[in-house]
C-alpha cells in the first residue's frame, strides 16, 4: 500500500463523527459592529481629522485601543504607523515624482509598475531572473486594498511583476486608493474571493433541475492569481532580546501612498 | 536539532534544575515571556469579538478533524491541478527521505530553510547533514541557535534564552562582527547581509506551512522577517512541509485564523507577511510534503484529538509559570511548553512520560489558547494514561496513593497537618534540607499555628 493510502486509511478510521462547519456570519456581524462603533466614537469625540499624514502614531488614541476608535482610514493609518509603516496622502500620482527623485539622488535603483512614474523609474523586467533584483533600492507597486484592523495591504503577483520584488527591494512603496480599505480580515477575504471567483460558478443555489445537474467550476477560478500576500509594514525581527529591529530580510522601510479620489 | 543535544534519559525536572542555577537569568527569562504575554492580552482586548473568534476557530478546526480524509484528498487534487507536486510521508523518516530525494534529483547539496516546527519534529537538519547537505536556517533566531549547535527553545522565539552579549560573541566567531558589539540592530544587519548571500546562492528553499486550504490547494506561510518569501521566490525548487492537520476547508477561514495567530503569538495585529502560495512561478518546481508522523494516531483518541487543533502560536508557553521558569530546553523535545507536553507523549510515551507532570495544572494555557484546546485537562489525562501504562516511577505512584489515602480520611488529614506544622515551626531543618525537593529554589513561608479549618471553627458566625 502506498503511504498516501496508508495515511488516508488511518485518518478515515480515526476521524470522529461528522460535524458541520460553523456559520461565520455572527462573527462577521460582530466585526462589522466593532468597526461601526469605532467610526461612531470618532465622530462624537471629535477625533483628529481624517488626513492620514497628519495622524502620527501617538495621536489621541493609543495604537491598539480597547475598543478601537476612529474611521476606517484613521484606524488603518494609525495601525500601519504603529507597525513601522509610513503613510502619505496624495491627490495625484505625479506628487510622488519628487519623492522618487530623492531616492534616486541617493544612487538607488528604482523600479515601478506605475505608468505615471515611468519618466523617473525603471520598468519591472517581468520574466527575468529574480536574482537580478538584488540591487533594487525602491520598488513602487499598486496594491489591491488595505485592512484597517492590522495595517496590511493585499497584493497579488500580477501587481508585483516578479514575485521576489516586494521582498528583495530595500524599500517598498505601495499605492492604494483611500476608498480601497476594508475594516477587517473577514471583509478582506470576501473581497479577494469576489475578485477571483470563477465566472461559471453559480453564486446562488440552483433553482432548476438543469442548473443543479450542470457541472460548475470550483468557486475560485483556476486562472486566479498563483501568489498573493498581505504585507503589513517593513520586514522586522525581535529575535535578539525582544528588541524590535526594522529590516530583517525584506525591506528596511515601507511607505504607503493613499490616493485621494 | 538532535536528540543528542540532550543527555539520554534526562528529565524535565533535572534539566530545569540546571537552568535554575542562574537565578538572575531565570528571572530575566520569566519577565521577558510575561511581557510577550501582556502584549498578547492588549491585542486580544482590542478585539471586542475575541471570544467569538476563538470559539469559531475552535469549531472550524474540530470540523476539519471530523472530515480530514476528505479535505486531504480535495487539497491534493486541487494542488496537483495548480501544478504542485504532492508527497505523502507516514513518519519522520519518510519525510526526510522525500526531501533528500528531491535535493538529489536536482543535484543540490546546499539549501535555505525558513522556520518549520515540523522539520524540527522530524530532525530534518541532522538527517540532511548526515547525507552531506548543508542547511542554512534563515529565521534570525533559528540561525542563532543553529550556529550555537542548539535546537530552538521556543517555537516562535527560538533564541529567547540567549542574551545579546552572547549573540554578539557568537556572531564575532561565525560572522566576523567586532568583538564586544552586542547592539541588536547592528547584529541583525550583520545577519541580514550574511543571509542575503545564501538566499541569492541557493537553488532550493524549504518552508513550513501555517495553513493550507482544501478548496484552492493553496498554502499560507506567515513570517515577520520575510525569509520564507526570500527563499521561495529566489529558488528553483520550493519544498513546503506540513503536518496533515494544517488544513482549513475554505479560503475565508483564513480570515478567522490570521486574526488570531499573531495577536496570540507576539501581540502584533498580523505578521508582516502572510503569503498565499497557490502555483509555482513559471520555470519553478513546487512540492508539498504531507506528514502524518503520529497524527492519525492522535486523531483516533477522544481525549487527545483536540491537540491537533494547535496553530503553533506559543501563547501557552508565554503564559506557563513552569515554562517561563524552566526554559524551553528542559522539555527535551522540538515543541516545548504545555502544548508540547501533550503532543510528545503520543510520539514516545517512555521518553516523554515526564512532560505532562511539568505543569501546575493552573489552566492558564487553556485560557489563552486561540483555538480553545483544553491543554491542562489533557495534561491531567496524560498523567493518568502514563501511570496506568507503567511509565511513571514507582515512588511517584506510592506517594500519590498515600496522598489519596490521607485526603480521603479527614481525621488523619487534620492530624497530619497539625504534626507537619509543628515540625516545620520547631524543627525546620527536618523539612528544609537537600532531600526535600519542595525547598529547591524556594523560600517557604513560616507555617501558621492554626489551620484554616481550625480558624473557621473558632471564628464562624
Amino acid at each position: 500500500m502506498s503511504s498516501r493510502d496508508k495515511i488516508l486509511n488511518a485518518v478515515r478510521k480515526a476521524q470522529p463523527a461528522f460535524r458541520p462547519l460553523p456559520d461565520l456570519s455572527p462573527l462577521v456581524a460582530a466585526a462589522n459592529a466593532t468597526a461601526a462603533n469605532a467610526t461612531a466614537t470618532a465622530a462624537t469625540a471629535s477625533a483628529p481629522p481624517a488626513t492620514a499624514s497628519a495622524a502620527p502614531a501617538t495621536a489621541s488614541a493609543p495604537p491598539f485601543a480597547n475598543p478601537p476608535v476612529g474611521s476606517t482610514l484613521e484606524r488603518f493609518t494609525r495601525t500601519l504607523e504603529a507597525i513601522g509603516g509610513k503613510v502619505h496622502t496624495i491627490f495625484h500620482l505625479q506628487e510622488m515624482i519628487s519623492w522618487v527623485l530623492e531616492h534616486r539622488a541617493r544612487g538607488q535603483r528604482v523600479l515601478s509598475s506605475l505608468p505615471e512614474l515611468s519618466a523617473v523609474t525603471e520598468a519591472i523586467p517581468v520574466g527575468s531572473d529574480p536574482h537580478d533584483l538584488e540591487n533594487v533600492g525602491l520598488a513602487i507597486l499598486r496594491g489591491h486594498f488595505g485592512v484597517a484592523e492590522n495595517g496590511a495591504i493585499w497584493i497579488t503577483e500580477d501587481q508585483m511583476g516578479i514575485r521576489a520584488l516586494p521582498f528583495i527591494t530595500e524599500h517598498l512603496a505601495l499605492v492604494i486608493s483611500t476608498t480601497d480599505l476594508v475594516d477587517h480580515m473577514h471583509a478582506a477575504y470576501q473581497r479577494i474571493n469576489k475578485a477571483e471567483q470563477s465566472p461559471t460558478t453559480r453564486q446562488q443555489s440552483p433553482t432548476t433541475r438543469e442548473e443543479a445537474t450542470t457541472p460548475t467550476e470550483p468557486r475560485i477560478a483556476q486562472t486566479a492569481s498563483g501568489f498573493g500576500t498581505f504585507i503589513a509594514g517593513p520586514s522586522k525581527t525581535a529575535d535578539i532580546e525582544q528588541s524590535l529591529v526594522l529590516g530583517a530580510h525584506g525591506p528596511m522601510g515601507m511607505s504607503v501612498f493613499l490616493l485621494q479620489d | 536539532m538532535s536528540e543528542s543535544f540532550w543527555a539520554p534519559g534526562a528529565t524535565h525536572a533535572e534539566l530545569a534544575e540546571a537552568f535554575n542555577q542562574n537565578e538572575a537569568r531565570v528571572n530575566w527569562h520569566d519577565e521577558t515571556l510575561w511581557w510577550v504575554r501582556q502584549k498578547r492580552d492588549r491585542m486580544a482586548r482590542s478585539v471586542p469579538e475575541w471570544e467569538l473568534l476563538r470559539e469559531t476557530a475552535s469549531q472550524i478546526k474540530e470540523q476539519v478533524l471530523s472530515s480530514l480524509s476528505e479535505y486531504l484528498e480535495q487539497f491534493e487534487a486541487q494542488a496537483t491541478l495548480n501544478g504542485v507536486q504532492v508527497h505523502w510521508a507516514t513518519d519522520a523518516d519518510e519525510h526526510n527521505r522525500i526531501v533528500h530525494g528531491i535535493l538529489k534529483e536536482h543535484g543540490v547539496d546546499r539549501m535555505v530553510k525558513s522556520k518549520s516546527m515540523l522539520t524540527e519534529e522530524c530532525h530534518l537538519n541532522e538527517y540532511l547533514k548526515e547525507q552531506g547537505i548543508d542547511v542554512v536556517d534563515t529565521d534570525l533566531g533559528e540561525r542563532i541557535v543553529q550556529l550555537a549547535g542548539e535546537p530552538p527553545s521556543h517555537i516562535v522565539l527560538p533564541c529567547i534564552h540567549w542574551k545579546k552579549e552572547e549573540i554578539g560573541e557568537l556572531f564575532h566567531q561565525h560572522l566576523g562582527t567586532p568583538k564586544g558589539n552586542a547592539d541588536p540592530p547592528f547584529l541583525t544587519h550583520a545577519a541580514r547581509l550574511a543571509l542575503r548571500k545564501e538566499f541569492l546562492a541557493r537553488r532550493v528553499a524549504i518552508t513550513g506551512v501555517n495553513f493550507a486550504i482544501a478548496e484552492t490547494g493553496e498554502f499560507v506561510v506567515c513570517t515577520n522577517e520575510g525569509n520564507a518569501d526570500m527563499g521561495a521566490h529566489l529558488s528553483d525548487v520550493h519544498i513546503a512541509c506540513m503536518g496533515i492537520e494544517k488544513l482549513l476547508p475554505l479560503r475565508e477561514h483564513l480570515g478567522v485564523f490570521l486574526r488570531l495567530l499573531t495577536r496570540s503569538a507576539t501581540g502584533q495585529p498580523i505578521t508582516t507577511y502572510s503569503s498565499h502560495f497557490r502555483k509555482p512561478r513559471p520555470g519553478q518546481q513546487m512540492h508539498i510534503v504531507l506528514v502524518d508522523n503520529g497524527r492519525s494516531q492522535q486523531l483516533s483518541s477522544d481525549d487527545f484529538r483536540g491537540s491537533l487543533k494547535c496553530i503553533r502560536c506559543a501563547a501557552c508557553m508565554n503564559t506557563c509559570p513552569v515554562y517561563r521558569r524552566s526554559g524551553g530546553h528542559s522539555y527535551h523535545t522540538a515543541i516545548a511548553g504545555p502544548i508540547g507536553s501533550i503532543l510528545a507523549p503520543n510520539l514516545d510515551r517512555k521518553q516523554y512520560a515526564d512532560l505532562p507532570f511539568a505543569s501546575t495544572l493552573c489552566g492558564s494555557c487553556s485560557n489563552v489558547c486561540p483555538v480553545k484546546i483544553d491543554i491542562h485537562v489533557q495534561l491531567y489525562k496524560w498523567r493518568q494514561v502514563l501511570v496506568k501504562d507503567g511509565y511513571v516511577a514507582v515512588g511517584k505512584k506510592l506517594s500519590i496513593e498515600a496522598m489519596n489515602y490521607t485526603l480521603s480520611h479527614p481525621g488523619l488529614y487534620r492530624f497530619g497537618g497539625k504534626v507537619g506544622r509543628w515540625f516545620m515551626r520547631t524543627m525546620p531543618w527536618l523539612v528544609n534540607n537537600r532531600l526535600n525537593p519542595w525547598y529547591k529554589q524556594r523560600d517557604m513561608p513560616t507555617p501558621t499555628k492554626q489551620s484554616f479549618g481550625e480558624w473557621y471553627k473558632a471564628n464562624r458566625p
